[in-house]
């Protein structure tokens, strides 16, 4: 790249939150930490000990702050780690051989430390099984905490006051690194590393913090303060954008605005079909926190608690009591609103620290999901018990993920009933009418949905997964991803199957996945006879308007057409064709549909 | 000097949070305290050192525990062995 970094660049990454951000760069690391030796004066000695001694100091104030927002924030638990943060930078070996580097081979205070942590990660790298290796992070955290405060306080860094509203751009964002941002001026993120279920993911969107990630770094040659704009839909960065970018990305904002003023006009209002026909739309939630903003957009529910993000965000196994004090809060902030409680879903691309080790490799049709709970009931009992003891503080419903056989389920629910016996055991109270269902995720299970349906209260569709085992195509290999078609008729008419069962055997069946949010499949689900829907909240109000604008009766009149068709493309032409305009007409689609994908 | 032989009980063994609270306990005392595993021996009072044990579940660790407080500092690092370095 030869661009010099004053020209307009634009550049394409991941959405992983949206919303649209414009404001200055905060650069996070400007380049690779690479300390350079640099030696002192004797002389200098007493001046470079003091200058360490009071970066130390000041890193433990900023620890400090992180472990108290996070405790507030997310959790005691959490706010744990910053606890060895504070016991690693004061750790006396380490400093008495930084301190004595200083004194006897006059290395530089940023270098000594510099050096003296390398060392760490090396031997930290080595350690037997690989059992250092998730810890490397919170050294890299406070190695670089100490080291930007000994080095950046006078760099141009300090051009821009943290208090102003920033862009931040970074390699990679840990979890203290993106706390220590104040929300309010926090205005977007820009990583480099980090998917749509990484952790700077999750905290953006629970912060409502736009933010694009998969950018790479050789590409984009950026100053700091230089104006940058991010767009979190789509993924698209602008680097020095032109005064017309501007404004058009504060027309976008501003249309968002208005749009949300008035769907929030909706919030109250019943979610029904013009005809009459209601169709419950829940949210799909990964962290506790989220259940604001599912009041706030008003829901029917919380259609999918992805319960494995509480097992994600931390080194060890949470205990009972954590994961009761968190479906209790679920619960009974919902209440009486149900709450569907997905039991942990690890594996394939969402490793759980301690459980899974060693890289598979196929991942995704491996050791994941109910497979780990039922070759681990310590593990999944503990959740269970958190679960039952919570279905008495408000409307609660068990899931099981990925079941592929009935034998399975009937383990699921074996291990299930011991739990209930233990609580009986131990006094303590739960729903005896929990509602236990499962996911539809594997065409294994569609087939005999059938025999399923008898055995549990509910369905639950996971479209994304179910997409990716019919079409046999790996949902994140980009190479293939234009095969990845979850409008194919593979797919539709297999979810068509699963939803005549279900009414067949009187039971409620809904879909949790990204599909639930497309409006041309929502009416398409809707007319399938679909009891509820299940979507991202800030997804839900969008849905609402459009609910209320078609009838059940004309959707279902078309499902029998879409389902003769024989391609994916078929079927988006058909739909387009039949509903874009009844759509834009009713404000569910925008007037000028290009973004529109 | 007092010495005792204990085993890791919790399932993760000494990570990270683990060792934040072996350091913790072992700081209020004025023993000098050493866990020796697979005869490296490591400074309880040191984060990394500990950490560097990469102690796994079912680990055995050697507590050698000298100083005036000995007997008070053994009985407190028996509990948090007991109590899985209350990591709930």
């Amino acid at each position: 790249m030869n661009g010099s970094s004053s020209s307009r660049l634009i550049v394409r990454g991941i959405p992983v939150s949206p919303g649209i951000a414009i404001g200055p760069a905060y650069l996070m690391h400007p380049e690779r930490r690479e300390v350079p030796k640099r030696l002192i004066a004797p002389e200098q000695v007493e001046a470079e000990d003091v200058r360490l001694h009071r970066a130390l100091d000041r890193a433990q104030k900023e620890i400090e702050g992180i472990k108290n927002r996070v405790s507030g924030d997310i959790g005691d638990h959490e706010a744990r780690i910053f606890d060895s943060h504070i016991l690693i930078l004061r750790d006396q070996e380490i400093l008495e051989t930084v301190f004595r580097d200083i004194r006897e081979n006059l290395y530089s205070a940023e270098y000594a430390f510099y050096r003296q942590m390398n060392l760490l990660a090396e031997r930290f790298d080595a350690a037997a099984g690989g059992f250092l290796k998730d810890h490397m992070i919170d050294l890299r955290d406070v190695a670089t905490r100490v080291i930007d405060i000994l080095t950046l306080s006078e760099s141009s860094q300090a051009v821009l006051e943290l208090s102003d509203p920033i862009v931040v751009f970074a390699r990679s964002l840990t979890p203290s690194e993106l706390s220590q941002f104040n929300p309010k001026n926090t205005l977007g993120l820009c990583t480099e590393m980090g998917g749509k279920t990484s952790h700077m993911a999750i905290l953006a969107r629970s912060l409502e913090i736009p933010a694009v990630s998969g950018l790479s770094w050789r590409d984009i040659r950026i100053e700091p303060g230089q104006t940058l704009i991010v767009d979190g839909n789509t993924g698209v960065v602008i680097l020095n954008p032109s005064l017309r970018d501007i404004k058009e990305y504060e027309m976008k904002w501003m249309a968002h605005f208005v749009e949300e003023e008035e769907l929030s006009g909706l919030r109250d209002l019943d979610s029904v079909t013009r005809d009459g026909k209601h169709v419950a739309l829940k949210a799909n939630i990964e962290l506790p926190v989220e259940v604001e903003n599912v009041l706030h957009y008003g829901s029917d529910g919380v259609g999918l608690y992805r319960s494995e993000f509480l097992f994600l965000i931390r080194q060890e196994m949470p205990s009972e009591e954590e994961q009761y004090a968190a479906y209790r809060y679920l619960a009974e902030s919902m209440a009486p609103y149900p709450v569907t409680i997905r039991t942990l879903d690890a594996g394939g691309d969402k490793l759980v620290p301690g459980l899974h080790i060693t890289g598979e490799k196929n991942p995704y049709m491996g050791w994941r999901s109910i497979r780990v709970c039922l070759s681990n009931p310590g593990i999944f009992k503990t959740q269970l018990r958190a679960i039952l003891r919570a279905s008495v503080r408000g409307n609660v419903r068990l899931m099981f993920p990925m079941i592929s056989n009935l034998q399975e389920l009937r383990d699921a629910r074996k291990i299930l009933d011991e739990t209930r016996s233990e609580l009986r055991a131990r006094g303590q109270i739960f729903d005896p009418d929990l509602e236990v269902g499962c996911m539809i995720e594997v065409p294994a299970a569609v087939v005999l949905a059938e025999e399923l349906a008898r055995e549990v209260d509910f369905f639950s569709i996971g479209t994304n997964d179910l997409t990716q085992f019919t079409l046999a195509v790996d949902r994140v290999n980009e190479r293939i991803a234009d095969l990845y078609e979850p409008h194919s008729p593979a797919v539709l008419r297999q979810i068509q199957t699963v939803v005549n069962v279900a009414r067949e055997q009187g039971i409620p069946v809904g879909v949790c996945g990204e599909m639930a949010a497309d409006p041309y499949m929502a009416i398409l689900f809707i007319g399938m006879g679909m009891d509820e829907l299940s979507m991202s909240p800030a997804k839900l109000l969008e849905m609402k308007r459009l609910t209320r604008a078609v009838s059940y009766e004309e959707a279902r009149g078309c499902v029998r057409d879409v389902l003769r068709l024989t391609s994916a493309s078929e079927i988006d032409r058909w739909l387009r064709r039949r509903f874009q305009e009844p759509l834009i007409k009713a404000g569910v689609l925008p007037k000028n549909p290009i973004s529109n994908t | 000097m007092v010495t005792k032989e204990l085993k890791v009980l919790n399932e993760s063994g000494i990570h990270a949070r683990p060792a934040a609270s072996i350091v913790q306990t072992c700081g209020k005392f004025q023993s000098r305290i050493t866990f020796t595993k697979d005869d490296i021996p490591a400074n309880a009072k040191s984060i990394m050192n500990i950490m560097l044990l990469a102690a796994e579940y079912g680990a055995t660790i050697r507590v050698e525990i000298e100083g005036p407080d000995e007997a008070d500092a053994m009985e407190a690092v028996e509990k948090l062995f007991q109590e899985h370095f209350r990591q709930g």
